[in-house]
């Protein structure tokens, strides 16, 4: 690639996030720009991969996350945390950063409120009340302080990571039995499965430990937000793992995925109707 | 594998006995106390334990039953025999009816360390392992209650410990298939789980160079020990089954009535992806180590299956799994067959109702239990020169963890659950028992519950237990809303303060307090100290 269409092609990136960010500060995060989002987000990411482009974005295309909604801020988020990552002079990642502090500032979604949740300090005065009843203040304020926070947004964070939530169920996770919708297509879960077990995961791996952590620091963790941080990193573990498969087993899961994107977009078309 | 490997190390040997010891003062320490007090399913087993001690029927009047009507649950047999013979050593209490159950969790510590030893022959893992069960909060919780899956998770790792060994040796008989076979009759999850991880265990090994004939013999005497299990089999339990089977959900019931199309299509659907979301459920981490014991009310602060600070020696355990698991287990077989409890310890729960039923799933309690031992393990290899540091910082790790689990076990729980779990209903049968002799008639009120009279406890059989009232005399003094003195019945109270000599005994919700203070014969308090029962006399 030379210097200028490397040049072109951030000013693109930093074009295309900019307007967006401005959008949303002005106008709200309008979730009906979605798809139209995505698929910018999509071509994005072709250019920058051109050499296995294609297939990323058939992966990221082929998962159900386009039927879920407001989901393009957290997106951004993560696209140029990853976008500075991978710049090699210094001024492109630090314009990178800003533009994903914005993003992150402005995403009305992403935020850290875990503090403010009543219910955790009710528990905990609560549980501190059992223990003074029986005589035992000092150990009362030993165990039950704010550290018990922690357990709360790690717990949070990593209900992310099951693979009932990515693959299976999606926000169904509990209770309701109507038919889910997985953030991820159920077939990525070999390849996530087979990349774990061959550990190439790891700035990737890395990046979805990071996100979930920011999921869970969230008062009312939303699932959409975690699809959305989830799956651009999860994503290139599969596109990575993919790589690396037989050139015959490739072209079979070509076509399963062809086959699972047809039948999304049908699905897709029946419920844009009803 | 070196066959030496079963002299067992003295440094381990010493070891293995203080973590027994350790087992058991966790386990039986205080067991009348802690759970404070005995739910109905317990007081159920308890009352069943006696009534075959007197008279060798069940309650309701069955002989020898293999599987007990009990509360129309229909439990299975093994752990009430148990307690009725406790009972005959102990006498009808709460120790008797839980120490099975302590007993098997303690020889479920030790039993462990053998079979770890079978599949990996590391005795340092083997002996870190059995340390980890004996302080796992899911265990120790399992273990003070009459938990028949408790029971039921001892047979198996001994029945799948003594399988293994018997294809090692290629033994003729196999003693492992007896437990096995067993622990089918100790808790229904081990219906499922038993036989399947049996059958995959053999086809593992007998595709590999394992190949053994003797493995006809045993399947056969595994069989012909499970012939009584299919004999109950009958219409009565059938329909306990049918009952709990996920297919007859309310909600799929619900929404495959409302459905267009071919209805049993659409119930085929919803339950094949039910049963999938359930199988995935118990993988999510966030809800197994934080709500996974359900010991508070609280919908956030909580214990699960295993310690907050072990999640770092699970997930390090798992990463050496995924990568190098042939330098864990013994061979390629020992490591599929473990996988294979992994993939079929879920199964019972999925296929049935409930989310998150940590009875049905507790024999994946020693998956979890194996994969933490490992990271602890190897955690101690890694610190080399400073492994008297490390061991310091896992007592540490432990100590912290172990103090939050006493403080939510013996006293968030209690007050937490005390208007559900631990409702004063002995309090009530002593009452009423102490007082029989003064008053004509009993009346025992059986609603009660905090934001109004919903929940229904079964009085009758607390009365029962703690009177120790045998099934001769109960079933001679029956009455329409009783037996004997006892009434049990909705209260009324302007129609019963006209009846005479007549004790009742309800909640605040049937007898006002405020009315009636200078009738009051005693107020009977849930745990938290708020007022529960009322017991108050007439003219």
């Amino acid at each position: 690639m030379t210097k200028l269409s490397q040049t072109l092609i951030n000013l693109w990136i930093f074009l295309l996030i900019f307007v967006r960010v401005l959008l949303v500060f002005f106008y709200g995060n309008d979730g009906s720009k979605m798809v139209v989002d995505f698929l910018g987000y999509l071509v994005l990411m072709f250019v920058i991969y051109r050499s296995h482009g294609f297939l990323y974005m058939l992966i990221l295309l082929s998962n159900p996350i386009l039927l879920w909604p407001n989901g393009f801020m957290p997106m951004m988020v993560v696209a140029c945390v990853h976008l500075a990552l991978i710049q090699k002079r210094i001024a492109e990642k630090i314009i990178f950063i800003v533009l994903g502090a914005l993003a992150f500032l402005y995403s009305g979604v992403i935020e850290i409120s875990i503090q403010k949740d009543i219910g955790i300090i009710n528990s905990i005065n609560d549980f501190r009340g059992g223990l003074i009843e029986i005589g035992q203040p000092l150990i009362a304020k030993i165990l039950h302080n704010k550290i018990q926070y922690v357990p709360v947004v790690l717990g949070q964070a990593i209900s992310y990571l099951s693979p009932g939530f990515l693959f299976i169920t999606g926000d169904n996770n509990v209770g309701s039995i109507s038919f889910a919708i997985p953030p991820m297509l159920n077939i990525y879960l070999y390849f996530v499965a087979t990349g774990l077990l061959k550990i190439r995961w790891n700035k990737y791996g890395i990046a979805v430990l990071v996100y979930t952590v920011i999921l869970g620091l969230r008062r009312f963790p939303q699932t959409e937000d975690g699809v959305y941080l989830l799956s651009i990193p999860i994503s290139m573990i599969v596109k990575n793992t993919f790589l690396e498969l037989k050139t015959k087993q490739r072209l079979v899961l070509n076509i399963l995925i062809i086959v699972n994107l047809i039948l999304l977009t049908i699905f897709t078309i029946n419920l844009g109707q009803q | 594998m070196n066959t030496n490997s079963y002299i067992i190390n003295r440094y381990h040997l010493i070891w293995m006995g203080v973590i027994v010891v350790l087992a058991a003062i966790l386990r039986l320490t205080w067991l009348s106390r802690y759970p404070v007090s005995l739910n109905v399913d317990e007081v159920a087993i308890g009352y069943d334990a006696f009534s075959i001690l007197k008279s060798g029927k069940d309650m309701h009047g069955k002989s020898w039953p293999t599987v007990f009507e009990s509360l129309g649950d229909y439990k299975p047999g093994l752990y009430i025999y148990l307690v009725a013979f406790s009972e005959l050593v102990f006498g009808v209490n709460e120790v008797a009816v839980r120490i099975p159950s302590a007993i098997a969790g303690i020889f479920t510590v030790l039993v462990l360390f053998f079979l770890i030893s079978e599949l990996t022959n590391n005795q340092r893992l083997a002996v870190i392992s059995s340390l980890v069960l004996a302080l796992s909060p899911w265990h120790i919780r399992m273990s003070r209650g009459a938990t028949e899956a408790n029971l039921a998770l001892f047979l198996l790792i001994s029945g799948y410990w003594l399988t293994l060994r018997a294809i090692r040796f290629r033994s003729k008989f196999n003693f492992g298939v007896f437990f096995l076979a067993l622990s089918t009759y100790a808790y229904h999850s081990e219906k499922v789980i038993a036989p399947l991880l049996y059958f995959s265990t053999i086809w593992i090994f007998y595709k590999s160079a394992h190949k053994t004939k003797e493995w006809i013999t045993w399947t056969i005497v595994f069989l012909v020990l499970l012939v009584p299990f299919f004999k109950t089999l009958d219409s009565r339990n059938q329909s306990r089954l049918s009952a709990k089977t996920i297919n007859k959900d309310v909600e799929i019931q619900m929404v495959t009535s409302r459905a267009d199309g071919n209805k049993v299509i659409v119930n085929t659907l919803l339950t094949a992806n039910t049963i999938t979301k359930r199988y995935f459920e118990y993988f999510d981490f966030g809800y197994v180590l934080n709500k996974g014991l359900n010991l508070t009310n609280s919908s956030n602060l909580d214990l699960g299956w295993f310690y907050w600070l072990e999640l770092p020696f699970l997930l390090y355990g798992v990463g050496l799994i995924l990568k190098n698991k042939e330098a864990i287990f013994i061979d390629k077989e020992r490591a599929q067959s473990a996988l294979s409890w992994l993939v079929l310890s879920p199964i019972p729960a999925s296929i049935t109702m409930d989310s998150y039923h940590p009875f049905r799933l507790l024999s994946m309690v020693v998956v979890y239990v194996f994969v933490i031992a490992i990271g602890i393990d190897k955690f101690i290899d890694l610190a080399k020169a400073r492994r008297y540091l490390t061991f310091k910082a896992i007592f540490l790790v432990y100590f912290i963890s172990f103090a939050y689990f006493v403080d939510y076990f013996m006293i968030q729980y209690p007050k937490d659950k005390s208007h559900w779990q631990f409702d004063p209903s002995k309090e009530v049968a002593l009452t009423a028992l102490k007082n029989q002799e003064r008053f004509d008639k009993i009346v025992i009120d059986p609603n009660f519950g905090k934001t109004g009279p919903n929940i229904v406890g079964v009085p009758d059989l607390y009365i029962l237990f703690y009177g120790q009232i045998t099934p001769k005399i109960f079933r001679e003094s029956i009455t329409n809303n009783g037996f004997g003195k006892f009434e049990f019945r909705k209260i009324d109270w302007n129609i019963e303060q006209k009846n005479k000599k007549t004790l009742l005994i309800g909640s605040t919700w049937s007898l006002p307090i405020d009315d009636l203070r200078d009738r009051i014969e005693k107020e009977i308090k849930f745990y938290n100290g708020e007022t529960a029962y009322l017991a108050v006399k007439t003219d």
